[in-house]
């Protein structure tokens, strides 16, 4: 039976390489991925202390759901305490990690501790049979990919990997944490990307945990019954729906441009010249000729928003290529092709590199007139600098505001340190606030509103709705792209723990997740004042006569942090990133 | 008189209208009587060649239409409600 019986956490410590388990707090039940990460931290972690000292905690957190037969429920959550905004942060990736470890009962992966000897490399297996740290210096400075090929030529079909690319290891601030795909050729291609929690990985010397259930089953409801028929029929309900994003989220490329937020050149316009030869409809057109196509990044997905991109000569590139990638590494660089892209993306994938950051880190260098805007060749050389840990290479992998320091260089969009996304806060203003007051910055998963014409009273109330609903949802495990909403993933609970669970219940859930990180934040020096986006979001206009510009005042601003009650919208709201 | 329920994206365009009366007609007389009121909303709708953009999905009085050549030739009556749902989130 699921639930907190038997289940455990995982702590592992890297100063004495030991591990030691934890049985799951039983008032935690309710909680996984980002909503347990931000109970762990709170607990555990110091927010004052270095995000890449010792004193940092690296949180591993499948959610709720994981494991079980929730379609689309198996994201992991990794938190910890942001090298880059200096908050707390989390940041989710598909593949297969969360339902092996959920299979296992591992509720987290609680990482703490630095090794004395920094040159040092550990991996860590987990499996039916016990968890262990091993050495592995000889994977210093691997790729992803070769990485992760040289981990699984050695364990069963049933293993995946949780892993650092070479960002990671030089804990760059803009490095990612790298998980498995679940088809049979398990790639490193889901990234838990912003905020740089790869650094923080990097920092505990830990290069990758391999996971393996073995033959352990799939978690059990305390209602079994009951459980398999939301399964059923929400299942239904999404396959016989509109499905939207099918086509995965490339395909939003020229309507974006069409609203203005397809940022082109450092985000100096909103749209691309170049938006045909970006748009994902190429990507599509490219299987009939090349293979790939689409598919699902874990076991029991019925979005498949996934692409699997080919070269010419029909060989695997990358996977997937999504429009915030499109968009950073793309049009924001003045690189006019999608095929230059995936060059790119499958570069940030190997070295362990947020796409978004890495992408604004290279406009920025770009526009400070130290590359030629378009230039794809000589960017897929940066990664070269990064790779050998150049001083070059270092501030583009530490992300934009580096590149910043670096060049001298003003126009650095951004929010406490990270990279505005592609959605674009001028045009999609209520998207701003989120940018602006949620714990995790300015990130477009926290809470997506493409709504351009919302009245500007309504703006704060919504964007604090969809924030509540993501952060219920991120810790779920539950992908946004099935769009769950609270009554949806609160009927889950319900059968899977066999308690009613309310709509109160549920709410309360989301704000006290929201409400723990906005505290750790405090504590750790956030200041309210610094609920801003850079100069340039507020002066530097796009769209039509330049006029669309982020100028909403601070109090409407501020409106979003102060709890509203909870009306009808607030559980009709779906989860958006 | 029928009435186009607007996707929340392209609300730009009817100045935060959520919902626009047209006369009866088919589905892409309907498009093209908002696209009259509000400029950009055609763009949005159609492609060059007139056939709706990839990401749209209709909705005659919630029941989904099938995709393909005769989705716009659907028939909407007097009372029917057309609803757009546009594919705009993610990343």
């Amino acid at each position: 039976m699921a639930g907190p019986e038997g289940d455990r956490l995982l702590h592992v410590d890297m100063t004495t390489q030991t591990t030691s388990f934890e049985d799951f707090p039983a008032e935690w039940k309710l909680l996984g991925g980002r909503g347990l990460s931000a109970k762990i931290l709170t607990r555990d972690c110091d927010p004052t202390c270095d995000p890449l000292g010792p004193d940092n905690v690296l949180v591993m957190a499948p959610g709720v759901l994981g494991g079980s037969a929730a379609p689309t429920s198996g994201r992991i959550s990794i938190g910890c305490k942001s090298p880059l905004t200096h908050g707390i942060k989390e940041a989710n990736a598909g593949g297969q990690p969360a339902q092996h470890l959920m299979k296992l009962g591992i509720r987290a992966i609680v990482v703490k501790g630095q090794p004395a000897d920094r040159d040092k490399r550990y991996g860590m297996r987990v499996t039916a049979d016990g968890v262990e740290v091993i050495d592995a210096d000889d994977c210093k400075g691997m790729w992803n990919y070769a990485l992760c090929a040289k981990l699984l030529e050695n364990e069963s079909k049933t293993a995946s990997v949780i892993s650092i690319g070479p960002a990671g290891e030089q804990m760059l601030t803009g490095a990612s944490v790298a998980c498995t795909d679940q088809d049979k050729d398990r790639r490193p291609a889901r990234h838990a990307a912003r905020g740089g929690p790869g650094a923080v990985m990097g920092s505990k010397g830990l290069k990758y945990v391999v996971v393996d259930p073995g033959k352990a089953p799939m978690r059990k409801a305390a209602d079994p019954k009951g459980y398999t028929e939301v399964v059923k029929a929400r299942s239904k309900e999404y396959i016989e729906g509109p499905q939207m994003m099918k086509s995965g989220t490339a395909s939003v490329v020229p309507v974006a441009n069409m609203l203005n937020t397809f940022p082109y050149k450092n985000r100096t316009e909103g749209q691309s010249p170049d938006v045909d030869n970006l748009d994902g409809a190429r990507i599509h057109e490219s299987f009939e000729e090349r293979g790939g196509g689409m598919h699902n990044c874990l076991t029991g997905c019925i979005v498949s928003c996934s692409n699997v991109v080919h070269d010419k000569e029909g060989n695997y590139k990358t996977s997937a290529l999504e429009f915030e990638t499109l968009t950073l590494l793309g049009a924001c660089c003045a690189i006019d092709n999608w095929d230059d892209v995936a060059d790119l993306d499958r570069l940030c994938d190997e070295l362990g590199l947020d796409t978004i950051e890495t992408g604004a880190a290279i406009a920025a260098l770009m526009d400070a007139g130290e590359m030629q805007w378009g230039d794809a060749e000589g960017a897929k050389k940066l990664f070269d600098e990064i790779a050998s840990g150049s001083d070059l290479g270092k501030a583009i992998g530490n992300g934009a505001v580096a590149v910043g320091k670096r060049t001298g260089h003003k126009r650095i969009p951004n929010s406490r340190g990270q990279a505005i996304p592609a959605w674009d806060p001028r045009p999609l203003k209520a998207t701003g606030i989120t940018y602006c007051t949620s714990p995790m910055g300015a990130d477009h998963t926290a809470g997506l509103i493409v709504n351009p014409a919302m009245a500007p009273d309504d703006m704060a109330q919504a964007s604090q709705e969809v924030q509540l609903v993501n952060a219920v949802c991120d810790s779920s495990g539950f992908c946004q792209f099935l769009g769950p909403d609270l009554d949806m993933i609160r009927e889950y609970y319900s059968q899977l723990y066999g308690e009613e669970v309310s709509r109160e219940q549920i709410a309360d859930q989301g704000w006290e997740i929201l409400s723990d990180e906005w505290a750790f934040n405090e504590k750790a020096g956030w200041k309210a004042e610094d609920d801003v986006l850079s100069d340039d979001m507020v002066n530097e206009g796009i769209g039509p006569d330049q006029a669309l510009k982020f100028d909403l005042a601070a109090d409407v601003v501020a409106k979003a942090k102060v709890r509203f009650d909870n009306r009808e919208e607030l559980f009709k709201t779906k989860a958006s990133g | 008189m029928p009435i186009v329920v607007i996707p929340t994206a392209f609300r730009g365009t009817t100045n935060g209208a959520a919902e626009v009366e047209v006369p009866a007609g088919t589905i892409r007389s309907c498009l093209e009587s908002v696209s009259e009121q509000a400029p950009g909303f055609h763009e949005l709708c159609f492609d060059k060649a007139g056939n709706n953009q990839r990401w749209l999905k209709f909705f005659l009085n919630e029941v989904q239409l099938e995709e393909g050549p005769g989705t716009l030739d659907v028939e909407v009556g007097e009372n029917d409600r057309v609803e757009v749902l546009a594919a705009v989130a993610g990343g």
